[in-house]
């Protein structure tokens, strides 16, 4: 399941064609096509083990494919080693240079390259004031805060002006409170810069804030491609519903499948003794196995024994428990044949205060939620 | 150190004086070690090199006799040149020899048996000394494996391969090397990958990223292989017995005899200790010369 837009005209920056790669046994690329266009940030997204470490190392010249081949620009990377690609990269701990003070590691490519004494310096001065940490040319990479590090390893990545930036999961290594600001900084030296970048990480939140697109992988092979609202809002597998953000994923049948009206065809499934109705795409033959999937704040709560509003989908259970989370209450609601369903409401809503074990019907409208048929 | 918020300042200076303490105490056993046994008979022994000596016993004194034949005679000085050209000699292709497999183990295609590989190093170390010394006697004399091997293709035999200075630095090289593994491997262990990838990343090709990265990060593990093999080097007189003939005998043979059959240790002692101060001057020139080509640690 991979769409793809988003591609200008001309070569895309980057451009992958049927990546493989095994250890051993394992394999860790099976098959992965990806293109991305000039400028755009694109997450790499995926539980660890899912390949897109790998498949960055491969863009980067430090991991060779069984198959396939990197395009940068057009041109084919292939047997070009890492110091001749037109790449760089930002490494997972940095990987400052701990004998060289923070501007020589910045101004190192430079250094390599045999730029002249004051044109380095003139550089690494700039790309000190686009990281926000001008004066810091002397100092050791030891004395550094873990944000610092990460600045100046960006910094040095982008000292050359490379056409793609590739990120491992740079930011890993930060506390909450410094990731989150790192997200705005990155956005804005990206701009300020205007190289690609392309970044991996396993932090859904990082993916969704961040990206242009999002290129969720799992088990070494891509499972969907898409803007953050795209996989968020309408997840290809049920891989990709799960792993971004949470969801209620109820098991059915397709039952009843509707005319098509705009582009979307109401399909009725059958799940346990309720009948759900979900939009889809196309027509779906009778009796696929199929799983709906709801997300928690799409969902409404009240207990069964108000007057209750006449409802399309709903869910008859038991009320486990609630939890107060601040912007947002998340109750845990047991249904009548045994399955787990978590409900998010507002705090202004009403039926705030609901004991535990009250039976409660779970509302939502037949417009949302997503069929999934595997 | 954990301090607890409820601790008022004195208490926290307390805490550090204790600290300190144990700190001293720590150190305690292996100073006095030190002090009893190596800088005692040190400044004993420099305290002789002032004296004299007759057919039965030795005096202390001051007089610089010694100092002046040790440092006058032309005997003796091309004797300290050897035993330094030959001690640099041994000290360098050790260091040569031993990066390229020290690398390779830790950072190279072998790293995944690295442990295989530095015991095969170290297994030498098993057998004595003298052993190994005598073994090359077997390799490179008249009859031996070297000389047959080419008596073979109707070569040899050469009387050259044994007895003399070559000899001595090839020999020392073969035992001393471990020494030079040893902390240049674990250097490079300490040397997180990632870092040369970097460099690589940053453009640099495989001798840039040598020369900038990888021996800057390894620089104490070189001079620390470096200052191993030649100060045992340089101060051996087994080896030069052995296998050394006459053109290959060192500083260390004659103050051996300094201190053995000619019984006279103030000579002995002086020459010794100017062995030392050039030991000294070379490891010190070594550092500087490291310095000069940037090879140096990590910031701090």
């Amino acid at each position: 399941m991979v769409e793809d837009q988003g591609l200008t005209a001309g070569f895309p920056a980057v451009s992958v064609r049927g990546l493989r790669r095994s250890f051993g046994a394992i394999q860790a690329l099976r098959g992965v096509d990806l293109d991305v266009a000039a400028g755009e940030f694109v997450s790499i997204l995926g539980p660890s083990g899912c390949g897109k470490t790998t498949l960055l190392r491969i863009i980067g010249g430090f991991e060779f494919a069984d198959e396939g081949r990197v395009l940068v620009d057009g041109n084919d990377l292939s047997g070009v080693p890492a110091h001749k690609r037109p790449v760089n990269t930002v490494f997972q701990r940095y990987a400052l240079f701990p004998h060289k003070t923070v501007g020589e590691n910045i101004g190192f490519a430079l250094w390599v390259a045999r730029h002249k004494k004051a044109d380095i310096k003139a550089r690494v001065s700039e790309m000190l004031r686009l990281v926000r940490l001008e004066g810091y040319e002397d100092r050791a990479p030891s004395k550094l805060s873990g944000g610092q590090a990460q600045r100046v390893a960006l910094a040095r990545a982008l000292v050359s002006h490379p056409k793609v930036l590739l990120l491992d999961e740079p930011l890993a290594a930060l506390d909450l409170k410094l990731r989150q600001a790192m997200h705005f900084e990155l956005r804005r030296i990206q701009a300020a810069v205007g190289s690609t970048f392309i970044y991996v990480t396993h932090d859904q939140e990082e993916a969704l804030t961040m990206s242009d697109r999002i290129v969720l992988m799992n088990g070494g092979q891509i499972e969907q491609i898409g803007s953050p609202i795209q996989v968020y809002s309408n997840p290809a597998t049920r891989f990709v519903s799960e792993f971004i953000g949470e969801v209620n994923l109820l098991a059915g049948e397709v039952a009843v499948v509707g005319d098509e009206r705009d582009g979307s065809v109401s399909i009725g499934v059958q799940s346990g003794n309720t009948k759900i109705v979900v939009p889809h795409g196309s027509t779906v033959d009778v009796g696929t196995p199929a799983w709906t999937s709801v997300r928690p704040e799409q969902m409404s709560i009240a207990p069964l024994s108000t007057l209750l509003p006449a409802a399309t989908n709903r869910l008859e259970g038991v009320l486990e428990s609630s939890v107060f989370l601040g912007a947002f209450i998340r109750h845990l609601v047991r249904l009548r044949d045994g399955q787990m369903v978590v409900v998010q409401s507002g705090v202004q809503g009403q039926f705030l205060t609901m004991q535990p074990s009250t039976e409660v019907a779970i509302d939502w409208s037949d417009s949302v939620g997503v069929l999934l048929c595997e | 150190m954990r301090v607890k918020a409820t601790d008022t300042l004195s208490s926290v200076a307390r805490h550090e004086k204790t600290e300190k303490r144990w700190y001293v105490a720590r150190l305690t056993p292996l100073a006095a070690f030190l002090t009893i046994f190596f800088v005692a008979p040190f400044v004993i022994l420099f305290m002789y090199s002032f004296g004299s000596s007759t057919i039965f016993e030795l005096k202390f004194g001051s007089n610089f006799e010694n100092w002046s034949s040790a440092l006058t005679d032309s005997f003796f000085r091309t004797l300290l040149f050897r035993s330094i050209v030959n001690g640099v000699m041994v000290g360098v292709i050790s260091v040569l020899l031993a990066f390229p497999f020290a690398y390779a183990i830790t950072l190279g295609p072998l790293r995944k048996h690295s442990e295989f590989f530095l015991f095969a190093v170290l297994i030498s170390l098993f057998s004595a000394y003298v052993v190994r010394i005598y073994a090359w006697r077997t390799l490179l004399g008249q009859s031996g494996i070297i000389n047959e091997g080419l008596g073979v293709v109707g070569l040899g035999p050469y009387d050259w391969l044994l007895f003399n200075r070559e000899a001595v630095v090839v020999t020392l090289v073969n035992v001393l090397v471990p020494m030079a593994v040893l902390p240049i491997y674990s250097s490079l262990a300490q040397v997180d990958p990632a870092l040369i990838e970097a460099a690589r990343d940053s453009g640099a090709g495989t001798w840039r990223t040598l020369y900038s990265v990888t021996l800057p990060l390894a620089s104490r593990g070189l001079n620390a292989g470096f200052a191993l093999c030649f100060l045992i080097a340089a101060g051996d007189y087994v080896t030069p017995q052995f296998v050394g003939g006459i053109d290959g005998q060192m500083l260390g043979n004659v103050i051996a005899e300094q201190f053995g059959v000619a019984f006279n240790w103030p000579l002995g002692s002086a020459l010794a200790f100017m062995l030392v101060g050039a030991m000294g001057v070379v490891v010190a020139l070594w550092l500087f010369l490291m310095r000069l080509l940037k090879f140096t640690g990590p910031l701090r």
